[in-house]
């Protein structure tokens, strides 16, 4: 019994996806549409509910994309009730180092980036792919990004992320194909950044 | 007390319009998440190949089981689906593949290249400018375009990540030196975002410029080889030639005998067993659309015609 009480215990409250496999495909879609289009917000419609600090993008991404195949790393500690949520929907393969994972997930957005897996130049797919949760994200940017997916240019505003992550950022994408590609999460919202772009803030001038 | 939703018995949405027993689109959802995690690294690492482990499918190789893969872990019950195979709609292989996914997903599918949300294709890109927010995936035969000059894989790899490609100008300018021009008029090579050298599959040379800052996505799916790549919208893509050799597409001196039409791609077909020729749109869709529009083309050879009286 007290087995199965321990088991009970690890039931998170919160919700998954009502209807796994058509919810899922339709945030793939979503996911895909934002990585191929950098810049490109989209909103997912999912009515799951996630434990703090957890926002509902960064859900149903996690529950789109993670496996028992996958390695992610969380800037939370291993039991907290994001972790025991994740593990439950997903069955993911939580890792101690940052540098083995094949998803690396930030509920709050770092200074810096800590060491993470950038691929190789044979196998460069095996890079990590970063989730970073922000205040706030809009197109009435300050970064101005270029590259593959964007016909000119498209403007992108995230909130709360310190200027030195995107120096870090640069610094990883240096040497391609090796690199980082990033999601960016706010609420209901996400938005991307692979390897490929280039990212420039604009200055403000106060007239 | 909250329901458990891993215990929660519920019908899927997705059950309603598909055939019992069958995972949605045939693959079941590990694979598909196992499919989708590569494809979205390859749409990262545009023109570069990602390993994926590839399926067993209810058809044989050759029949496009690595677009079919793609395909199944991309479509939702949303979408709008077209088969083409060498333009067709109405070959054997398109109409089957069409009629997997329609009992496996219950999509609708359609013949109108601007009605698809997604367009699954074996050697043709349909001559009606893609757009935005629609999807092209290509069935893929040899996804490697080094494999004729290097026969081993760990060395095409650090080709492609070095950009070493002076092999292939060579063989292709060898063959320019043989034949005056550069005579590879299907899979003719291109370079991807100025890195990758890409393969882009069977499709005569006319239309690798279409590639060229597509506003569709562009995926690859290759099941025997077990690769996945991609192209994402408006990237840049660029069939390799020489300053003095020049890239040039095919062109014809005659016009489409059904519709007129002196901009698409024409394939050559007999008409009657006397061997009496013309030539016609390969895009069949495209050829029916502007008919329908009251364009016509200058009709049957003559000889043909002759005997049509008779
Ligand atoms: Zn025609």
């Amino acid at each position: 019994m007290a087995l199965l009480q321990e088991s009970i215990d690890h039931i998170p409250l919160e919700t998954g996806f009502d209807d796994p496999i058509y919810e899922s495909q339709i945030v793939f879609r979503k996911i895909l549409k934002v990585m191929s289009e950098p810049g490109t917000i989209k909103k997912i419609k999912n009515k799951l509910s996630a434990p703090a600090p957890m926002m509902r993008a960064t859900a149903a991404i996690c529950l789109t994309l993670m496996d028992f195949q996958t390695k992610v790393w969380l800037d939370l500690p291993q039991d907290s009730e994001v972790s025991k949520y994740l593990k439950f929907h997903t069955g993911l393969k939580l890792v101690e180092h940052s540098s083995e994972a094949d998803f690396v997930v930030f509920f709050t957005a770092p200074a810096e980036l800590p060491p993470l897996n950038l691929g190789t130049d044979d196998n460069p797919e095996t890079a990590a792919t970063v989730i970073i949760q922000t205040q706030s994200l809009d197109d009435i940017g300050k970064l101005k990004l270029t590259g593959p997916g964007i016909k000119k240019s498209r403007f992108l505003n995230a909130e709360n992320i310190p200027a030195s992550l995107w120096d870090h950022r640069v610094k990883a994408n240096s040497l391609f194909p090796k690199g980082i590609d990033i999601i960016l999460t706010s609420d209901k919202k996400l938005s991307a950044l692979p390897r490929t772009t280039k990212l420039k803030m604009l200055k403000t001038i106060k007239g | 007390m909250k329901a458990i939703s891993g215990e929660r018995k519920r019908t899927s949405r997705l059950k309603e319009k598909t055939l019992d027993g069958y995972n949605f689109a045939y693959l079941d959802d590990q694979t598909k998440r196992m499919i989708r995690r590569a494809t979205l690294k390859a749409v990262a690492i545009p023109g570069y190949q990602v390993p994926f482990g590839s399926r067993e499918m209810p058809l044989p190789f050759g029949w496009g089981t690595g677009g079919i893969q793609v395909t199944a872990s991309i479509i939702g019950i949303d979408d709008t689906l077209k088969v083409i195979d060498q333009g067709a709609d109405d070959t054997t292989n398109a109409v089957n593949i069409r009629r997997f996914f329609a009992k496996t997903a219950g999509v609708e599918t359609t013949e109108n290249t601007s009605d698809a949300s997604i367009i699954q294709t074996r050697h043709r890109i349909p001559e009606v400018k893609l757009k935005s927010d629609q999807i092209i995936v290509y069935q893929v035969p040899i996804p490697e375009p080094l494999r004729w000059i290097e026969p081993r894989e760990e060395e095409t790899r650090k080709m492609h990540a070095l950009t070493e490609y002076g092999v292939m100008h060579v063989g292709l300018y060898e063959n320019i030196a043989h034949f005056g021009k550069v005579t590879t008029s299907y899979d003719y090579p291109v370079q991807v975002n100025d890195h990758y050298v890409m393969s882009p599959s069977p499709i005569p040379k006319f239309d690798n410029p279409k590639m060229d800052k597509m506003p569709a996505l562009q995926l690859f799916g290759a099941g025997r080889e077990k690769r996945i790549y991609a192209v994402p919208p408006y990237t840049k893509v660029k069939s390799l030639d020489f300053d003095d050799h020049p890239f040039e597409i095919e062109s014809w001196s005659e016009c489409c005998a059904l519709c007129g039409s002196s901009s698409s791609f024409l394939d050559e077909v007999i008409t009657d067993d006397k061997g009496s020729r013309m030539f016609v749109c390969s895009d069949s869709n495209f050829c029916a659309d502007r008919r329908a529009k009251g364009h016509k083309g200058p009709g049957l050879p003559r000889k043909f015609e002759i005997k049509d009286v008779e």
